[in-house]
């Protein structure tokens, strides 16, 4: 919903929220940083110097950004090219720059390849910079320089393009050298492979990994994502330790929030019988992602996923997109959907 | 040690789960869905210790309908409210589902759960709020 706010439709503020309800339900909150694990004493260890002790721990971290991969990046380069990937002052910051772009300016995003967070998301926020140029910047250019070949609901988010903005969105893949190597932040330049692009506003999302507590923790394995058990989300390294969300691996789905919240509840499941030494019971996930192409444009996927043998696994017939070539009404009822499930989101995660 | 390396990391003991009694009873109707690819390990899994979290049984309805309400609430503007209606209204939409084109995402989701259920979240849909 972050989108949401670069192009315009929403505030910040009406996509802020706070603990309070969770508390009020009993919920203890520390606001406090995890800086380390501590599995021999089953400690988490905060920033403040205390400890916190768990019988089950369960992870929701998020993921870190990466630049590593991209020359020239340098410490506070966000100040200049927000990644805007984690809602809060970036947020702003690019709609703010997005705002004051000369006419006909060019608006540069880059994309990392998969996986990374919210797989749609980028084409979202393109469609919802096109929708706000349209109406304040008409001679203006969206650039998206992607890592990969192809992208989910890409034929959808292109046949909206061609309808609402046609000519003025430019998407470039991998395989016409469009990923990112290197960037000029002073010179304001984006270097791909085959190629250098100088943009007016940088929106650069970096490639994603599981953060470091996690990863110097050895919860990753070395592979950047945790493993672990798609019937509990208990870690496949540390017994006790659950990581869901977009931490881990949890391929075919995506890392969406609807799949984190469900893989939140699935986990919850499995706790309360874990905690009383009986077996953890089937669960299920499923995943709908809505994407804004416009305020009144949306566009969804959906599947149903279980563990199969130990393997997260896709029920057959069950993922798909909306259809190309709907009716108008059919992509506004899915934008009107996706704002309800926005308002039914936030109440199931913050009370 | 805050960071244990990988050798102290396998000295944390992994649990293991006994059999969970009659699992195989509810098995072929998960197997059902999955088709004749993943049949046959569904219905020969051994309930191992190994094998503790793969079960193919029955997902319990009140884990079902804490998914419906990810998406569906009382208050909700456009999306339908499903929350306090009849169980077998309920149950008549969710089997009308499967196959049908002009819907956006339930006859996909719907394609997923079994019968038996379908049949078992419309209960418990009909009886509470989210």
């Amino acid at each position: 919903m972050s989108n949401a706010v670069i192009g315009g439709l929403r505030t910040l503020d009406s996509i802020t929220h706070s603990y309070e309800r969770l508390t009020a339900q009993g919920v203890r909150h520390v606001p406090a940083w995890a800086v380390g694990l501590d599995f021999e004493a089953r400690e988490v260890v905060l920033d403040e110097g205390s400890r916190l002790p768990w019988d089950r721990l369960v992870l929701a971290p998020g993921v870190e950004f990466d630049y590593g991969r991209i020359d020239g990046t340098v410490p506070g380069i966000e100040a200049s090219w927000p990644h805007a990937w984690q809602a809060g002052p970036q947020t702003e910051l690019l709609a703010r720059q997005l705002a004051a772009m000369r006419p006909g300016g060019v608006f540069v995003m880059t994309i990392p390849d998969n996986p990374y967070r919210c797989p749609p998301g980028p084409y979202e926020r393109a469609s919802l910079v096109a929708d706000w140029c349209r109406q304040h910047n008409p001679t203006a250019k969206i650039l998206l320089l992607d890592a990969k070949d192809s992208f989910t609901k890409q034929a959808l988010f292109e046949e909206a393009w061609a309808a609402r903005y046609p000519g003025m969105i430019e998407w470039l893949g991998g395989a016409a050298g469009a990923r990112l190597t290197a960037v000029d932040v002073a010179a304001g330049t984006f270097m791909t492979e085959f190629d250098s692009f100088r943009a007016d506003v940088g929106n650069l999302i970096p490639p994603q990994r599981a953060p470091a507590l996690l990863r110097d923790a050895g919860l990753d394995d070395g592979r950047g994502w945790c493993e672990v058990d798609p019937a509990t989300c208990e870690s496949r390294v540390v017994a006790g330790v659950h990581v869901l969300g977009d931490a881990i691996n949890a391929n075919p789905m995506p890392k969406s929030a609807f799949a984190a919240n469900n893989q939140a509840k699935a986990c919850a499941a499995a706790l309360i019988a874990l905690l009383r030494d009986e077996l953890p019971p089937p669960v299920l996930f499923m995943n709908t992602c809505y994407s804004l192409a416009a305020a009144d444009y949306g566009i969804s996927i959906a599947g149903v996923y279980r563990p199969i043998d130990g393997v997260l696994t896709a029920m057959p017939g069950s993922v798909g997109t909306s259809p190309l070539g709907a009716s108008a009404a059919l992509r506004q009822l899915e934008a009107q959907y996706a704002f309800d499930w926005y308002t039914t989101i936030v109440r199931d995660t913050f009370g | 040690m805050i960071f244990p390396g990988p050798e102290r990391r396998r000295s944390v003991p992994v649990r293991r789960w006994p059999a969970r009694a009659g699992w195989s009873n509810t098995g072929p109707t998960i197997a059902a869905l999955l088709g004749g690819l993943t049949l046959a390990s569904a219905l020969t899994a051994e309930p191992a210790s190994e094998a503790a979290s793969e079960h193919a049984g029955d997902v319990a309805p009140e884990l079902l309908a804490a998914i419906c309400s990810s998406c569906h609430r009382p208050d909700n503007v456009a999306m339908p409210v499903i929350h306090g209606r009849p169980a077998g209204q309920l149950l008549a939409l969710l089997e009308r589902f499967p196959g049908q084109r002009d819907v956006t995402v339930m006859h996909r989701l719907t394609v997923g759960l079994s019968g038996r259920e379908l049949e078992a979240v419309a209960q418990r849909l009909a009886a509470g709020t989210p």
